[in-house]
């Protein structure tokens, strides 16, 4: 079982270092230096508190690195650096690793056994990193009949989609990539492109089983946005702006989860379809499609899918914590550590859910969603339009007309709605034939072994 | 085009509404087997099970070797109800030979297959979970199986294939203080059924995935020639430990469990239920059983049987399995045939998933209780 | 009422949060086999063996192959046949132990060990010098005189010819009077 390679030669060593080091004196003296000259002249020196920041001034914060942290800060405010690294995609991939390793772990935690362990020495902290390698190393088989543009375009679409979507949440207070007035609704545009790229990528794939997968997503993702987005209306509605900012402040005493557990139930049980986790699982579940609708991505191309996977999962988790339960504020830890803490927080909810339910069957995960969840959004909206109607009293000021609550009038609303939606899911569920009055039938499996 | 094909060919017409699905070996969601299914939308059309991927010639091998040492070979169908698959063969040969097996022998042979029984649908159970997406439910059952895998190879020496039960009692003894640690084990067992009941039979996910789909009317499974729990499931009381019972099922307290809706739900609680008796017996004949005594009786070298036939059968995991002896004076049986549950099962999956969603493949499929490779033999 | 099924699951899934895992790590450790597991090996006392060739009769797949030749050298007091080939072919072995009930020397015991992997097929015939040179760690299957020493195969303790003692061979041919249960138990010393 030896490896098969090259006998070892110092004489091929030095060649392939000289061979390197020959090849970059080349493209340095030829390409980078004439290059930067010319940039140079186009561009001036940057002006950072007042100072001019010339060559000379960089090479002596080399050797003085405490006269390099003006340098340092004002880059950390630059657009690229927000993209790139902290609150963009540096930090997002770096989560979305950690998302998908914690999701092993718990998950095997919950199931009685150890999850990944010997890659890496620590408990298996590089298992991603090894299946990362591996995918990178497996051929990438394309059908014959594959649309081909589209079979590769695919992945790269979705992992774009989720990358875009990490642009719109704030992670601490100032740290956001793209600070708009209309987050929520970017935030609802984004979301609604992903039923086409998955449709996209079954349909690509020109095979049976993905065809089936592809249409079930289709259905199901798009039949859960409406709910989606109507269940979010009632925050908007109190808060006034559509700016995810501006809704973490506007938490700053109590967090929304309070006020609107409908729509807040609604709107997590959304979330779980969008993402197709289980229970909602169906269009890429194995038993039943083999694989839906990335059944024929191989190698990268399925990784790519896995990555973008996981990466939505943390951003719609960082959502949910952003609109309901205060984003990043919180008493004594700094506020990235908070948003950290919430996002792993509901991370292990769908990881909890996951470990406990089976899967539902596409018609039935339809009418869940049309008859029970889009009723309830809209009663959702309808009750909280008419608390504000009711309760508020009409202000006429500089900004126009508005309605004004004050914060007791906040408490009886937060109780009305309790109560609301206590009724309204009892209600509807009798009314749309949904409850469980099998499950009392059933619980007379644990009397049978009483009895005996 | 009108060409004269072999008969049992038919020519498909190409029709744009159907579409053939293979859900075949290479699948995920199929065992050992493939089955065409010709699907109109969502609903299923037409289905053709088409086992056979796993066949060995068991029956024909069997014709080689003499009634000791098939017993190896007649295990392997189902693997880890070794024990089961093994009783109505010793049992046959019992009686070709003319022998009278010891009493010790016999509570520790129905111990065993017991124990078996709880093994295998350990394992179905978990296969069970996967099947709908409830990866939680394979893992416990699987877990949990453990024990009793180790409590089977302390007794008989290997985990799985144990090769235990030869004409004539059982092979080996049990060890010096299996009955405590066998108590122990069956009680947390039974402990660990129950937390399955939680997180799974009441579950509403599941409830509605099976609830009332695949239904199987009492006549229908009578008609069919349906076994085991599939049968009893459907409101039929036939478990032949009770209506022809062997060894000594006679002198233990057990009941047999009947549901009357037939459909998924009941197919898939009706093993479990199964398991919870299954302790049961297991304590009863732990206490029953003599404690000390021969368990093995001296057979001559190359028994041969007389020129008759026999058949003798026994409630496995599946349903019955039987196995028709036929010997001619010689130490080689001249036929064995095996009746398996699994197989005669199989013919109520066409009739049950055609008209049924393409989402209820997975529930109806698996609760028919088929285990591949012993429908394959 | 809706909803409290799933948090029925919930709450069960959540117990068993806290439970310690099952799995065993493999390499650095091995689940506890028991005395009487019959494992991959086997162990051969060539002491004892006489050449009748009665495991390779009786196994079923016909794996064993035994080639002797009448007396002369290399034979142990009371027997009559030098042994030139002893293979065992575990890559088609079942396991099963007949051969290890036929043997009526009590010489072929079963091994307790399952780790057995080799590189290529021909290593897996055990022949001759494999079996004398290996560590003779029996397994208990079907020798109540090694259970009743309290032999445990899986404590990595060997036993050599003498102590591994011989069983009177009950089951298969009536060649002693029929004596009561417990004595066939003891195990009596009989060489």
């Amino acid at each position: 079982m030896s490896v098969i390679a090259p006998k070892f030669r110092l004489g091929y060593l030095i060649k392939g270092i000289t061979d390197n080091i020959f090849w970059i004196i080349i493209l340095v003296t030829l390409i980078a230096i004439p290059v930067v000259q010319i940039v140079l002249i186009y561009i001036d020196f940057p002006i950072i508190d007042g100072e001019i920041w010339n060559p000379f001034r960089v090479l002596d914060a080399m050797t003085h690195p405490e006269r390099a942290l003006p340098l340092v800060k004002s880059f950390m405010q630059t657009d690229l650096f927000k993209v790139v690294a902290f609150p963009g995609f540096g930090f997002a991939a770096l989560i979305a690793a950690a998302v998908i390793f914690v999701e092993r772990k718990m998950l095997a935690k919950l199931q009685l056994r150890v999850g990944p362990f010997y890659c890496g020495k620590v408990e298996g902290i590089l298992q991603l990193m090894g299946d990362g390698l591996k995918l990178i190393s497996k051929e990438i088989i394309i059908p014959a009949k594959a649309d081909k543009p589209l079979f590769w375009a695919a992945p790269v679409l979705f992992a774009a989609t989720a990358a875009a979507f990490v642009a719109l949440i704030p992670v601490a207070p100032g740290w956001v990539v793209a600070d708009i007035d209309l987050g929520l609704l970017a935030v609802f545009a984004v979301i609604g492109f992903f039923p086409i790229i998955t449709i996209v990528s079954a349909w690509s794939a020109n095979s049976k089983f993905p065809f089936i997968g592809g249409i079930r997503a289709l259905f199901q993702m798009v039949s859960f946005e409406i709910p989606l987005i109507l269940s979010l209306l009632g925050i908007v509605m109190l808060t006034g702006t559509l700016n995810l900012s501006e809704i973490v402040e506007s938490q700053a005493s109590f967090p929304w989860i309070i006020f609107m557990p409908i729509g807040a139930i609604v709107f997590f049980i959304c979330i779980l379809a969008e993402l197709e986790r289980i229970p909602f699982d169906l269009p890429e579940a194995e038993t039943e499609l083999t694989g839906g609708f990335h059944t024929e991505y191989s190698g990268m191309k399925f990784g790519v899918f896995q990555a973008a996977e996981f990466g939505a999962v943390l951003i719609t988790s960082a959502l949910i914590s952003t609109l309901f339960l205060k984003g990043w504020e919180g008493p004594f830890l700094p506020s990235h550590v908070w948003f950290l803490l919430k996002l792993f927080f509901f991370a292990f909810i769908f990881i909890w859910i996951r470990a406990t339910l089976p899967r539902l069957r596409i018609d039935q995960i339809m009418a869940y969603a049309w008859k029970f969840l889009l009723p309830l959004s809209l009663i959702n909206i309808f009750v909280v339009a008419a608390e504000i109607l009711l309760l508020g009293e009409q202000i006429t000021d500089s900004s126009g007309v508005r309605m004004d609550l004050t914060a007791g009038d906040m408490w009886i609303m937060a109780g009305i709605n309790v109560v609301v939606a206590i009724v309204a899911v009892i209600g509807l569920s009798k009314i749309t034939g949904m409850d469980a009055k099998e499950s009392t039938k059933v619980a007379s499996a644990t009397r049978i072994i009483e009895g005996t | 085009m009108s060409q004269k094909l072999p008969p049992g060919l038919q020519l498909e017409k190409v029709d744009d509404r159907i579409m053939t699905l293979n859900v075949g070996p290479q699948h995920p969601g199929s065992g050992h087997m493939r089955i065409i299914l010709k699907v109109d939308g969502d609903y299923i059309v037409h289905c053709d099970p088409d086992p056979g991927y796993v066949h060995r010639g068991e029956e024909k091998m069997a014709e080689y070797r003499n009634y000791i040492t098939n017993i190896p070979h007649l295990e392997r169908p189902v693997i880890h109800d070794s024990c089961n698959i093994l009783y109505p063969y010793c049992l046959g040969v019992e009686e070709l030979l003319g022998l009278e097996v010891p009493e010790r022998a016999k509570y520790i042979r129905v111990i065993a297959a017991e124990l078996n029984r709880c093994v295998y649908t350990q394992y179905w159970l978990g296969i069970y979970g996967i099947f709908l997406g409830h990866s939680t439910m394979f893992m416990w059952p699987v877990g949990d199986r453990e024990l009793l895998i180790d409590l089977l190879d302390k007794m008989t020496g290997a985990r799985v294939t144990h090769a235990y039960f030869v004409p004539g009692g059982i092979r080996n003894d049990v060890p010096a203080n299996f009955e405590d640690v066998c108590l122990r084990q069956v009680n947390y067992f039974e402990k660990r059924l129950k937390e399955y009941a939680d997180v799974f039979y009441d579950n509403p996910i599941l409830i509605s995935r099976t609830k009332d789909t695949g239904i199987l009317s009492r006549e229908d499974a009578i008609k069919l020639g349906t076994t085991g729990s599939v049968l009893r499931a459907s409101g039929v009381d036939f478990d032949i430990r009770k209506k022809e019972p062997y060894d000594v099922y006679e002198e233990l307290d057990f009941q047999t469990h009947v549901l009357k809706e037939g459909d998924s739900y009941a197919r898939s609680k009706i093993p479990w239920l199964d398991m919870l008796e299954s302790c049961r017996i297991i304590r009863d004949a732990l206490q029953k059983m003599p404690k000390s005594g021969s368990v093995r009786i001296k057979l001559k070298p190359n028994p041969k049987g007389g020129d008759t036939e026999v058949y003798r059968r026994v409630e496995s995991g599946r349903g019955s399995l039987g196995m028709h002896i036929v010997s001619q004076n010689k130490p080689q049986p001249y036929r064995l045939k095996i009746s398996v549950g699994s197989f005669r099962n199989l013919i109520a999956m066409p009739h049950l998933l055609t008209g049924e969603k393409l989402g209820n493949l997975p529930p109806v499929y698996w609760s028919l209780n088929y285990w591949p490779v012993e429908a394959d033999r | 009422m809706y909803g409290l099924g799933i948090l029925k699951g919930l709450t069960v899934t959540m117990k068993n949060f806290f439970r310690k895992p099952f799995t065993i790590q493999y390499p650095e450790e091995r689940a506890a086999q028991h005395s009487r597991f019959r494992g991959e090996e086997f162990t051969w006392y060539e002491e004892r063996c006489t050449g009748c060739a009665s495991c390779a009769k009786y196994c079923p797949l016909g794996i064993i192959r035994i080639v002797t030749h009448p007396g002369g050298e290399h034979v142990s007091e009371g027997q009559e046949y030098a042994i030139d080939v002893f293979d065992i072919d575990i890559a088609r072995c079942m396991f099963c132990g007949l051969c290890v009930e036929a043997c009526p020397y009590d010489a072929l015991f079963m091994g307790s060990g399952f780790e057995e992997g080799q590189y290529s097929r021909k290593d897996l015939v055990i022949t001759k010098e494999r079996l004398i040179n290996a560590d003779k760690k029996p397994s208990t299957w079907f020798r109540p005189q090694l259970e009743n020493q309290q032999y445990d195969s899986q404590s990595g303790s060997s036993i050599d010819w003498e102590n591994a003692g011989r069983e009177p061979w009950p089951y298969h041919m009536p060649v002693r009077p029929q004596s009561t249960d417990e004595s066939l138990e003891q195990g009596e010393e009989t060489r």
